[in-house]
C-alpha cells in the first residue's frame, strides 16, 4: 500500500468541496437536472396516456426520470478536469486515486438529492387521489440507497467515458445496462411499499447492488484514472 | 476442433433419436438440449473473460486482455444464439415470443446488452494500454451484473421458465440428463476450439501489422 501525502478522507473532502463550490457558484448542472426531471415526468405521463395511472406507472416514471437525469451528471462530472487538463494534475497529486472516484460519486449523490427535491413532490402531485402511495419514509430510504449505487457506478463510468471518443454517446450505452438491475429493485421497493407489502427483499437487493458495484468500482477505479 | 465436431454429431444424434420425449411438451422440448447448454457455455465464457480481465489489471499483460476480449466475443456470439433459441422455445411452449415475467430470459437479455456495450467501448478507444485497461474494467464489472440482474429480474417476474435444476439434483430422467451433459460438453469444446482459433487469428493479424510497420520503416516494439 502506497503512503500518500494527503490521506484518503481529507482528499475526498477537499475534492467534494471543490466540486460543490463550483456548482454553487454556477449551478448549471443542478438546475439542468431539476428542469429535466420536471419535463421528463410530464413527457412520461403524457406518453403513457393513462388518465388514472396505476401507482407502478407513476413511481416507475419517477425512477426512470431519476435514472435519465443521472446521465446528465455522469456525462458532465469529469468534463472540467478532462477539458482543462486538471485530471493529469489530480493523478499526479499525492492523493489516492480512489479518492477522485469517491469524491465524484459523492458529488453525483449530492446532485441527485438536489434533483429529487423537485422530482419527488412532482411525482406525488401526479398520483391519482385514490391511489395507494408508497410511504414517504420508505421512498426516501429507497431513494437514498438507490442514489448511492447510481453514483458509485456513475463515477466509474464517467471516468472511463470521459477519456473515449464520442463520450456523449458512450455514457448512456455504458451506464444504462449496468443500472437496470438497480432500477428494477428500487422500483420494486417503492411499489411493494405502496401495496403495503414488505420491502425487505427489494431493499436488500438495492443495498447488495450498492455494495457489489461500490466495491468493484473502488477496486478498479485506479486503472481508469491512470492517465 | 475435430473432437468438438465429433461430439456435436454424437450429441445431435442422441437428441434427435435416443433421448425420450418430454411428457408435457413432446418432441419440441428437445430445443432444451441446445438452448440451456448454449446459455451455460455463454455464461462460462463471460466468466473466463472476467477472469482474464482481472489478471490483466493485476499483471498488465496485453495477452490477458486479448484472451479476455476473445472469450467475451465467444460469450456474446453464444448469447445471440440463446436469444434466438429462447423466443423459439417460448413460442412453441407458451404461444408468445417473449415473456417479460420470465426471469432467465430477461436476466440473459440484461447481461447480453451489457456485454454489447463492452464492444462499443472497446472500439471507441485507440488501440493500446488505455483500451486494454478500460475493456478489463468493464468486463470485470460485467461479472458483478450477472447475480444482480438475476436477483432483480427474480423480484420483478414470476417463474414461468421450466426449472430443471433443483438443489436435490436435476428434475429429469437419467438418459435426458446424460444427453444434456453430452450436449453441454460439445458446446464447451466447440467454443474453446473457436476461442483458440480466434486468438491465433488475432495474434497472426498483429504479427502482420508489425511486419507492415517494419517494412514502412516505423519503430516496432518487440
Amino acid at each position: 500500500m502506497t503512503a500518500h501525502a494527503v490521506p484518503f478522507a481529507r482528499a475526498v473532502r477537499l475534492l467534494v468541496r471543490t466540486d460543490l463550490t463550483l456548482e454553487r457558484r454556477a449551478p448549471q448542472l443542478a438546475l439542468a437536472m431539476g428542469l429535466f426531471a420536471a419535463v421528463a415526468q410530464v413527457v412520461l405521463h403524457y406518453g403513457a396516456d393513462i388518465s388514472q395511472p396505476p401507482v407502478s406507472v407513476t413511481v416507475g416514471s419517477l425512477w426512470v426520470t431519476l435514472l435519465l437525469a443521472t446521465l446528465l451528471a455522469v456525462a458532465r462530472v469529469f468534463n472540467a478536469e478532462r477539458d482543462e487538463g486538471l485530471l493529469d494534475a489530480l493523478v499526479l497529486a499525492p492523493i489516492p486515486r480512489t479518492a477522485i472516484w469517491a469524491a465524484k460519486a459523492i458529488a453525483i449523490t449530492a446532485l441527485l438529492l438536489l434533483m429529487e427535491v423537485v422530482a419527488v413532490p412532482l411525482s406525488y402531485l401526479f398520483l391519482p387521489a385514490d391511489a395507494p402511495v408508497p410511504s414517504f419514509g420508505v421512498l426516501l430510504l429507497a431513494l437514498l440507497a438507490g442514489d448511492l449505487g447510481l453514483a458509485a457506478l456513475g463515477s466509474l463510468v464517467a471516468a472511463v467515458a470521459s477519456a473515449v471518443r464520442g463520450r456523449e454517446v458512450m455514457v448512456p450505452l455504458l451506464y444504462l445496462p449496468a443500472a437496470v438491475p438497480l432500477l428494477i429493485a428500487a422500483l420494486a421497493c417503492s411499489v411493494h411499499a405502496a401495496a403495503g407489502d414488505s420491502v425487505m427483499r427489494p431493499l436488500a437487493l438495492v443495498l447488495t447492488y450498492d455494495a457489489i458495484v461500490g466495491l468493484l468500482a473502488y477496486a478498479v477505479c485506479e486503472h481508469a484514472l491512470t492517465d | 476442433m475435430l473432437a468438438a465436431g465429433a461430439l456435436l454429431v454424437i450429441s445431435t444424434l442422441l437428441i434427435a433419436l435416443w433421448v425420450p420425449g418430454d411428457r408435457a411438451e413432446g418432441y419440441r422440448q428437445r430445443i432444451f438440449y441446445l438452448h440451456v447448454p448454449i446459455a451455460l457455455t455463454s455464461y462460462l465464457f463471460l466468466l473466463v473473460g472476467a477472469f482474464y480481465a482481472a489478471r490483466h489489471l493485476l499483471r498488465r499483460d496485453p495477452m490477458d486482455d486479448l484472451r479476455s476480449y476473445v472469450a467475451i466475443h465467444q460469450g456474446v456470439i453464444l448469447g445471440t444464439l440463446v436469444l434466438i433459441t429462447g423466443p423459439i422455445w417460448a413460442r412453441v411452449s407458451w404461444g408468445i415470443w417473449w415473456d417479460w415475467s420470465d426471469k432467465q430470459l430477461n436476466t440473459f437479455l440484461l447481461v447480453f446488452l451489457f456485454y454489447c456495450a463492452y464492444f462499443m467501448l472497446r472500439y471507441a478507444v485507440e488501440e493500446g494500454a488505455r483500451r486494454e485497461r478500460f475493456s478489463s474494467i468493464y468486463a470485470l464489472l460485467g461479472i458483478g451484473m450477472v447475480p444482480l440482474s438475476l436477483g432483480a429480474v427474480h423480484l420483478a417476474g414470476t417463474i414461468h421458465h421450466p426449472t430443471v435444476f433443483h438443489r436435490d439434483g436435476p428434475a429429469m430422467e437419467h438418459s435426458m440428463f446424460f444427453a444434456f451433459l453430452v450436449s453441454w460438453a460439445a458446446f464447451i469444446l466447440l467454443a474453446s476450439a473457436l476461442w483458440r482459433l480466434e486468438l491465433r487469428g488475432k495474434l497472426l493479424a498483429q504479427g502482420v501489422q508489425r511486419l507492415q510497420r517494419r517494412i514502412r520503416g516505423e519503430a516496432v516494439l518487440p
